[in-house]
């Protein structure tokens, strides 16, 4: 033992010098180390989990972007023919009361054009029996009397009336 | 034999040979053969407490370790630095290592002790390879023969070079015998070359195996050393035969003897633990000073290499046998399942 130089008090020393290494490096270096180890891994875990959380998500929004763009698309597409359908509604309203009008207008002068032709048929007629009436006074000479000769009148008009 | 002879192993032969003969005729000062003991030696006394160049060492390779990790670790960062990220991937291995021999739930409790056998050891053992080991010391008178003259590089005598004999061996001889030749004892010496401390781990090591099979075990791990369970069974079990209880109690006898082997190996691995240690390192050392003595250039450069890795791999395996041994301690032996 001597001579391999084993001396109690070295050995324990060791032991102790070991002991108090072992605790220290415990705080100084292990619990640190390990920390810091755990809370990176946690850390990426984490990170690895919102990113597929974002991605997740971001693909979701998508499909609700495209769900609403889609929607818009067939409303708007609606409407356009809503509108489209409309407007014909509106034309062909607009264009039948113009007809009507037209047609009202057209039924109005005809009768006033009617209207003043009878007037003028009837002024006419009165004044050709006047006229009659002088024509055969002066070439006859002699007076019927005035109401038989217009009778005979009205009764020849009568006749050329029929005649046309 | 062509191939040996070819110019690319000849020209670097020549040139070594030539830069030796070379070195061998300049003036330069040789390497002295220090004195080899296997014990190491006391620098000084503290408090009567004799102080050896190894407990230095030891002390040093404490301080460089804690110092080295405390600043390391004193600002840590999630992204981490180089010397944090050196650090975290030494212990993060050497954890995973730990965590797949002992499982999870082990390992906490190993790691600590591990790791620090194998820090300890590793740097003891590569801090010993520098030149701050060995070279300086203090200069003692030779008791005997053997001791080289020093060359004195104050008045007081205080501070000195150990020389190689400058005039011929016969007057270096006539020198030491007078007693004037001084030995050098060095300051540091590599702790792990010290049986004190080897056999310091080897303790730690065996006893905390005990303590961690107790704990994993309860009072029932000792049944391994005192195997009485099949002698007690032999008698006191219903059911068996007379020829059956004879069978029992033989196996019994072969339990108990077991139980002498298994106490046995127990200060085997203490014995094997620290002498494996101490062998490795201490022989390493020996080679390099021999080498250098020889031929005091170049030559050793190979073997610096060689304990390098010799400094590694004695760490790695009294840690790695540790942690065997715990685990060997922690699982169940055969005996209950009888």
């Amino acid at each position: 033992m001597e001579a391999l130089g084993i001396n109690l008090g070295l050995l324990v020393s060791q032991i102790v010098n070991f002991t108090l290494l072992a605790l220290l490096l415990y705080v100084v270096a292990y619990k640190p180390i390990l920390r810091m180890l755990d809370e990176r891994s946690a850390r990426i875990k984490k990170g690895l989990e919102d990113a597929e959380l974002a991605s997740r998500r971001a693909a979701e929004m998508e499909q609700e972007f495209e769900r609403q763009m889609a929607e818009a698309r067939r409303q708007g597409q609606e409407i356009i023919a809503q509108a489209t359908q409309m407007s014909e509604q509106t034309r062909q309203e607009i264009l039948a009361k113009a007809r009507e009008e037209a047609r009202a207008q057209i039924q109005k002068a005809r009768e006033e054009i009617e209207r003043d032709r009878d007037q003028a048929m009837a002024e006419l007629r009165q004044q050709v029996a006047e006229l009659a009436l002088l024509i055969s006074e002066k070439v006859i000479g002699q007076t019927l009397d005035e109401a038989s000769h217009r009778r005979l009148i009205a009764e020849f008009l009568e006749q050329t009336e029929e005649m046309q | 034999m062509s191939k040996l002879l070819s110019r690319k192993v000849l020209v670097p032969t020549g040139l070594i040979v030539a830069g030796l003969v070379v070195l061998n005729l300049l003036p330069i000062p040789r390497v002295l053969l220090p004195e080899i003991r296997i014990a190491a030696e006391p620098v000084f006394e503290l408090f009567g407490f004799p102080i050896t160049n190894s407990l230095l060492a030891a002390w040093l390779t404490m301080i460089v370790l804690i110092v080295g990790s405390w600043a390391i670790t004193r600002k840590m960062s999630l992204v981490p630095g180089r010397w944090q990220g050196f650090l975290e991937l030494i212990i993060e291995s050497f954890y995973g290592l730990v965590e797949n021999a002992a499982g999870a739930k082990w390992a906490r409790k190993f790691f600590p002790i591990v790791m620090t056998i194998f820090l300890f050891v590793i740097v003891s053992n590569w801090m010993g390879l520098t030149p701050l080991f060995g070279s300086w010391g203090v200069l003692h008178p030779a008791e005997h023969e053997g001791g080289h003259p020093v060359q004195w590089l104050n008045d007081s005598h205080t501070i000195g070079l150990w020389m190689p004999t400058p005039t011929g061996e016969a007057e270096a001889a006539s020198h030491e015998k007078a007693g004037e030749g001084y030995i050098l004892v060095p300051m540091l010496r590599a702790a792990t070359t010290d049986l004190n401390i080897t056999l310091g781990l080897a303790f730690v090591s065996v006893l905390l195996t005990q303590y961690f099979g107790v704990r994993a075990l309860g009072p029932g791990y000792f049944g391994k050393f005192i195997a009485v369970g099949r002698i007690v069974k032999a008698f006191t079990r219903k059911g068996l035969g007379c020829g059956g209880r004879i069978a029992a109690f033989f196996m019994g006898i072969i339990d108990l003897f077991i139980g002498v082997v298994e106490s046995i190996s127990e200060i085997g691995k203490i014995v094997s633990f620290s002498f494996r240690l101490f062998g490795n390192i201490f022989a390493g050392e020996v080679l390099l000073v021999v080498m250098a003595f020889l031929i005091p250039y170049l030559v050793s450069l190979p073997f610096y290499g060689l304990e390098i890795f010799v400094g590694l791999v004695q760490a790695l395996v009294f840690m790695m046998l540790t942690v065997a041994f715990f685990v060997v301690a922690i699982s169940h032996h055969g005996e209950e399942e009888h």
